[in-house]
């Protein structure tokens, strides 16, 4: 189908959006959801609310991606813990400090996020390195400092994460939906959305035309953290207290989400609107094998599927294979 | 004797010097603080875990010397380790004939990076989502029958030195030579140091993947073998950690992202290292919540030391 459409070179201009194939695999799935779920809106409304923590993620990693060759988080899944503990320490249940429990936690991912910028460009470490040692770190500090720690996390807090507008609609996805289009509008139209594509694209031609690639890095990975780390709030609020090990799916779906989402792994082309099909995507493959009472097992196996073919269908034949 | 082409290339240093210096660092306090290590039984209870961990780190350093990544490999091993303790015992045929067919599956990987030009990174995350779901598929909790042959094989009483420290002398030796003194060993390392050349000579870059990601499977494989043997136990996220601890491992080892630069003797000591690092913090009767952050800090400290002794050591992405 790719082969045809290209060829035929009318549809040229959709094609070049490679969103499209993230939406397209998404409405796919939706469809064949309609067929086996008796309540296929509530199942779409259902994946939409954790979609909300995929597109967070997502669109911090996709920034530092699009920074170049090499450039990844691989501390996400341990910020979104420690942010959480932290958070949920400083608010104790209370609501009178969710402000401060924010912010208190908002500053450690900031933290973080600057610490992996300083261990790449400083002790010049390649970032999945610099990232993943920093994370293993992270995770300690976490491990030492909050284990067993059992606080609720304020009502408000919870409700507002649960709240529905009009009953059906999770605010949650509304908001993160307004974030996505704001940060489409930054990697497009800001002059710091062009530094990182033009940085992404060749790192030593940015800086002879000025670009200061030092600072645009710092912001960047600073950006991802503390997406990272709106996440660890968040989801704490959603289910009920901060565990461990919650964030540990979000390594592999933070890259996996920008990727389906047309996102160039190689660097200096992001994609802010995949983000939102290619967050569906995963979901709604999850909720459709749960539905039809598919191990979860053979789910994880088809999720690997689904994204090797997307790899697939995105990738060219190299001409000196 | 063994390290001359490292040597010839202003590598010892990186590959040699400071991964020995690294296993020394953390074996002498170990040593000193508990006398009874530097026993035969001693020593073969310490280096134990090293030897599925040093295996699956081989692993990694195949895929990282043509400058790819295995980020499946944890997940890999994980399975590796249900089939062992499931499919084996009840079906010797099925359990060796999914073990090949995961090799058969990496050498695929590889063409496949190559012929559509695809990263790595993107490819083995979407195996690692492949490997846990048949993992777990395969065995829901933790449990198995480990056949006794392979437990037996595992803690075998040799002569002289304890097994673990034979096997990895054997395992670096044996890399070494496939590595540098083969003309197979030569492609690779060529690959990774200069792709465009031996694509010019006339080699097939994508058999030349294909053949290497077959070893990363291989390895993976063995690793996941010996870890069910030496745990007696199938899980699929028995390994979990393997992903990262690997990777870390190869370049604690002195190996980089670029390719090119791997040595089998450093990801060995990589291993032991990262391994070491565990035992080093319960002897000193620090919690074991410390071991993860110790081990991230170990190997940045590595680094640092690398990036002072090689000026063009991590450059490359900073």
């Amino acid at each position: 189908m790719l082969d045809l459409k290209v060829r035929s070179g009318q549809l040229k201009d959709l094609l070049s959006a490679k969103w499209l194939w993230s939406y397209l695999g998404a409405i796919v799935l939706f469809i064949a959801i309609c067929f086996v779920s008796s309540d296929p809106w509530g199942t779409l409304i259902a994946s939409a609310s954790f979609a909300s923590f995929f597109m967070l993620v997502g669109m911090g990693q996709m920034m530092v991606i699009t920074l170049g060759v090499g450039n990844i988080d691989l501390s996400i899944p341990y910020s979104i813990g420690l942010v959480g503990f932290v958070s949920m320490k400083v608010m104790d249940g209370t609501n009178g400090g969710i402000l401060l429990g924010i912010v208190a936690g908002l500053l450690v991912a900031v933290a973080v996020g600057a610490f992996n910028f300083g261990l790449i460009r400083f002790i010049r470490i390649p970032p999945l390195i610099a990232t993943l040692a920093s994370g293993f770190i992270v995770q300690t500090v976490a491990i030492v400092g909050f284990r067993g720690l059992q606080i609720k996390p304020p009502n408000d807090l919870t409700r507002f994460a649960v709240r529905k507008i009009g009953g059906v609609l999770p605010l949650l996805f509304v908001l993160v939906v307004v974030i996505a289009i704001i940060m489409h509008l930054v990697v497009t139209r800001s002059r710091y959305g062009r530094y990182v594509h033009a940085i992404g694209q060749n790192q030593k031609a940015a800086a002879l035309a000025g670009i200061k690639v030092n600072a645009n890095k710092l912001i960047t990975y600073v950006m991802c953290s503390f997406f990272a780390g709106v996440t660890g709030i968040l989801l704490s609020a959603f289910g009920g207290g901060v565990t461990l090990g919650m964030g540990h799916e979000y390594l592999l779906n933070s890259i996996a989400v920008p990727v389906i989402g047309g996102t160039s792994i190689a660097g200096g082309d992001g994609n802010i609107p995949g983000i939102l099909g290619a967050s569906m995507l995963l979901l709604l493959i999850l909720y459709l094998f749960n539905i039809i009472g598919v191990s979860v097992g053979l789910r994880y196996v088809f999720t690997g599927i689904v994204i090797l073919a997307i790899i697939f269908a995105g990738s060219t034949r190299t001409r000196t294979a | 004797m063994f390290s001359f082409a490292a040597l010839r290339r202003g590598n010892a240093l990186r590959v040699l010097v400071l991964p020995i210096a690294s296993v020394l660092v953390i074996f002498i306090p170990i040593v000193v603080l508990r006398p009874n290590v530097f026993r035969y039984t001693g020593l073969q209870l310490l280096l134990n875990m090293t030897i599925p961990l040093s295996l699956a780190t081989v692993g990694q350093m195949f895929a990282m010397s043509v400058g790819e990544l295995d980020f499946s490999m944890g997940n890999l091993v994980g399975l590796v380790t249900c089939i062992v303790g499931t499919v084996l015992p009840s079906k010797p045929l099925l359990g060796l004939m999914l073990l090949v067919g995961i090799i058969g599956v990496y050498m695929l990987i590889g063409a496949f990076l190559n012929v559509r030009n695809v990263s790595s990174l993107v490819v083995t995350i979407a195996m690692s989502f492949v490997w846990i779901g048949l993992a777990v598929t395969i065995q829901p909790t933790p449990g198995g029958n480990i056949p006794l042959v392979i437990q037996n094989v595992v803690s075998v009483d040799t002569p002289l030195l304890p097994f673990p420290v034979l096997f990895m002398a054997v395992l670096a030796l044996i890399g070494h030579f496939v590595l540098f003194r083969t003309n197979f060993g030569i492609l690779i390392r060529g690959v990774g140091g200069n792709l465009k050349a031996v694509r010019l000579a006339g080699h097939s870059v994508t058999w030349i993947k294909a053949v290497v990601f077959g070893c990363v499977g291989f390895f993976g494989v063995l690793s996941g073998i010996a870890l069910a043997g030496i745990t007696t136990a199938a899980d699929a996220n028995l390994a979990s950690t393997y992903t990262l601890l690997t990777i870390a491992g190869v370049m604690v080892g002195g190996g980089s992202f670029s390719g090119g630069k791997e040595s089998v003797v450093g990801a060995v000591l990589g291993a032991c290292v990262m391994t070491l690092v565990g035992t080093l913090l319960t002897f000193l009767q620090i919690s074991p919540d410390w071991q993860i952050g110790a081990q991230g800090a170990v190997l940045l400290i590595v680094l640092f030391a690398n990036g002072l002794a090689s000026r063009t050591g991590g450059t490359k992405y900073a």
